[in-house]
């Protein structure tokens, strides 16, 4: 059984609080009794109780982490770092799934508000609602946003240039392959993200061809990579490189590519997006435009621990580069 | 089109009352400035208005529509407030459109929102820079426009300027003043500085400890102020107070200060404020504003009498080039001249002030309540 600090009070003969005050260098204690105090929680190995401890000075060494949805693929990798930084510096994180709600979202950020998180780390891209302004504006320093935008308010913010992916995965295929306009397969082309790698995509293309390839988007999964194929196939002159901003799609039109006998990278070269464990499966392993999540989220976490220690922070907002890590498939 | 209508707000935080049964109509099309010291309840009463904080009690409109339970996104409001992000990632253009995009308007109205605010803001030709291509102005008036293109009824504006250098903050007033007269929409905006609320208000709510003080245009909040918290929260070196006597002497009536000074309360303002005359026989507070005390070595627009002048010792004097401030002190009471810069006092000097007798403002010295007032 671990030692308390009414064991120690009881064993040194002084009241608890004087034990507190000796452990906590404070003053009110005498140099003899402090001594005689220190010696003893060091042979018996006393560790101050967290729970106790946050009680008293109303902190709960618990972070958490707010995130839009649980089925991107590049969660489980930030989720990671997150956790490893924050235990790294003695917090808790704990996950909240507010499934795109602003309710749910807001019903979270009423449990930091009310204290019973030390800070909280909020991934999304949908504009900030009342309850999150609101919070922002009390200035607590007590929040990190990542790839969410604020049309208000300035807060500590980390963002993956999005835009620049896709002007990345534009000037890579072109690289090799400069005549014809590659072939752009979206996803949710309402998403923020998507909407931007478009935009560098097709204007990089058109600066380089005066003219941009063809568009699918809405092809999230599998099936429907697999079915672009089929679709780009037919055609006379088909584009022989392709930016998939899925990797699930890029998956199934790739699968598609060898069912109809053709090579890759020889015949069709593709680029998918962010170094997850599917890109890896792919044969040959998939060529991406990878984003620095798990940095960034470390990051992201130390500028938080740094705000709730009240320590400086460098800057309010970074920005991430994202970058090409070349597979066999380009 | 909107007005705002605040109808007996209240805003309880626990015990502490921030706003207290505010009453308020904001006209159409109006800017409105709510000024007063920290903690009058300026910004909760805009956070209000803006949805970001409930109301305890009372009702509150944005056009004819009560908006008591309508989150912030569906007001039709845009909030500026002091620290906003501008990515620098993004151009300025992008910087602009990122609202819309989220919210997923078409790109073309995107283009022309943007475009159009851009035109309303003089920042045509900076669309393309990214934010550390911009000056400090430049970047506001971005911050400016991501609000613009929102087209909303009613811009709510939180001390927008307070971080920006002295310098920049006086250009930036006259551009947000300018940009209202082109936007045509309804301005709501808060700070602590009476010197913006006065160049930038068409009205302007005084506020203190969570009740309104006064609502009125800039002259009539400077010329007619109805308590002395107003009195000395506008203008700046603020109006002098002086405790004096209100002594009858026949049938006219003084101000007498200790000893320090003897003034003749004028007929005009006896007939037109006939309350005063209930003071009589006590306490009175006598107020001033520092230009409207003289150096009477100097030439007057008045004629100086026994009646409308004492004298004072210099203190400080501080020289602000157009005009000289005068720090002076008589019996127990200490005071600011504002006088032209030909003055020649000097500090130890005993000078003759003149007092402008139709600018005497006099307060009740128990309720602090003006008893010179616009006359309706």
């Amino acid at each position: 059984m671990a030692i308390t600090l009414k064991d120690l009070a009881r064993m040194a003969g002084v009241a608890e609080s004087t034990v507190s005050r000796a452990l906590n260098d404070k003053p009110g204690v005498s140099e003899e009794t402090k001594e005689k105090i220190l010696k003893l929680a060091d042979k018996h190995n006393y560790q101050p109780n967290r729970l106790a401890q946050g009680l008293a000075k109303n902190k709960t060494s618990v972070i958490a982490l707010l995130l839009p949805d649980l089925k991107d693929l590049s969660y489980p990798g930030l989720i990671a770092s997150v956790e490893k930084a924050a235990n790294k510096a003695g917090y808790q994180v704990v996950l909240c799934n507010t499934a795109g709600s602003s309710q749910k979202a807001a019903g979270y950020l009423d449990l930091l508000q009310r204290n019973q998180f030390d800070g909280a780390i909020i991934v999304g891209g949908t504009p900030a609602e009342g309850k999150f302004l609101r919070l922002a504006l009390e200035n607590k320093n007590n929040m990190v946003l990542i790839n969410m935008l604020l049309e208000e308010l300035l807060l500590p913010s980390h963002l993956i240039d999005y835009q620049a992916e896709g002007i990345l995965a534009a000037e890579h295929l072109l690289e090799e392959n400069n005549v014809k306009p590659p072939l752009l397969v979206l996803g949710n082309e309402q998403e923020y993200a998507e909407m931007e790698r478009k935009e560098g995509f097709i204007t990089t293309c058109q600066q380089h061809l005066g003219s941009s390839g063809e568009i699918f988007s809405g092809v999230t999964d599998r099936a429907e990579g697999y079915q672009v194929f089929f679709n780009i196939v037919e055609k006379n002159q088909p584009p022989l490189a392709i930016y998939v901003t899925e990797n699930f799609a890029a998956l199934g039109l790739i699968e598609a590519i060898k069912t109809g006998g053709y090579l890759v990278p020889e015949d069709f070269q593709v680029i998918g997006t962010g170094s997850d464990f599917i890109a890896d499966i792919i044969s040959p392993k998939l060529t991406v435009v990878d984003e620095p999540l798990a940095k960034m989220a470390e990051e992201a976490t130390e500028k938080l621990l740094k705000m709730l220690a009240e320590e400086e922070i460098d800057s309010e907002i970074k920005v991430y580069d994202p970058e090409i890590i070349a597979g066999g498939t380009t | 089109m909107a007005n705002v209508t605040l109808e007996n707000v209240t805003k309880r935080f626990d015990d502490v009352v921030a706003v207290n049964s505010a009453d308020l109509k904001v006209r159409d099309k109006e800017f409105l400035v709510l000024v007063g010291p920290s903690g009058c309840g300026k910004s909760t009463t805009l956070r209000m208005v803006a949805g970001l904080e409930e109301i305890t009690e009372g009702t509150i409109k944005i056009g004819d529509e009560v908006v008591n339970d309508v989150p912030p996104k569906d007001r039709d409001i845009a909030m500026v407030f002091q620290n906003y992000a501008l990515y620098p990632h993004m151009n300025v253009y992008d910087n602009m459109a990122f609202g819309l995009k989220l919210r997923k308007f078409p790109k073309d109205e995107i283009r022309r929102r943007v475009e159009e605010a851009a035109e309303i803001l003089g920042i045509e030709n900076l669309l393309e820079r990214k934010p550390k291509q911009l000056s400090g102005g430049q970047r506001q008036r971005v911050a400016l426009g991501r609000a613009i293109v929102r087209e909303p009824k009613v811009f709510l504006m939180d001390e927008p300027l307070s971080n920006l250098d002295a310098k920049l903050r006086v250009q930036m007033r006259a551009e947000l003043s300018k940009l209202h007269d082109r936007l045509q929409t309804t301005v709501i905006y808060v700070t602590h500085d009476q010197t913006e609320a006065m160049t930038m208000g068409d009205r302007i709510v005084v506020l203190k400890d969570g009740f309104i003080q006064q609502v009125d245009d800039p002259l009539s909040l400077y010329n007619y102020p109805e308590n002395m918290f107003v009195a000395g929260f506008i203008g700046s070196p603020a109006m002098n107070f002086l405790d004096a006597e209100l002594v009858k002497e026949g049938n006219e009536y003084y101000l007498e200060g200790n000893g320090a000074f003897k003034l003749k309360i004028s007929e005009e303002m006896i007939n037109n404020y006939p309350d005063i005359t209930e003071a009589a026989g006590g306490d009175i507070v006598f107020g001033i504003r520092p230009e409207d005390l003289s150096d009477t070595s100097l030439k007057q627009d008045f004629e100086v009498t026994e009646d409308n002048s004492f004298e004072a010792e210099v203190e400080v004097v501080e020289p602000m080039g157009s005009e000289i401030y005068l720090y002076l002190a008589t019996g127990e009471h200490n005071m600011i001249a504002r006088v032209d810069a030909e003055s020649e006092a000097e500090v130890g000097d005993i000078i003759k002030l003149g007092v402008d007798q139709a600018k005497m403002r006099l307060f009740d010295a128990e309720t602090e309540e003006a008893f010179i007032t616009q006359s309706d």
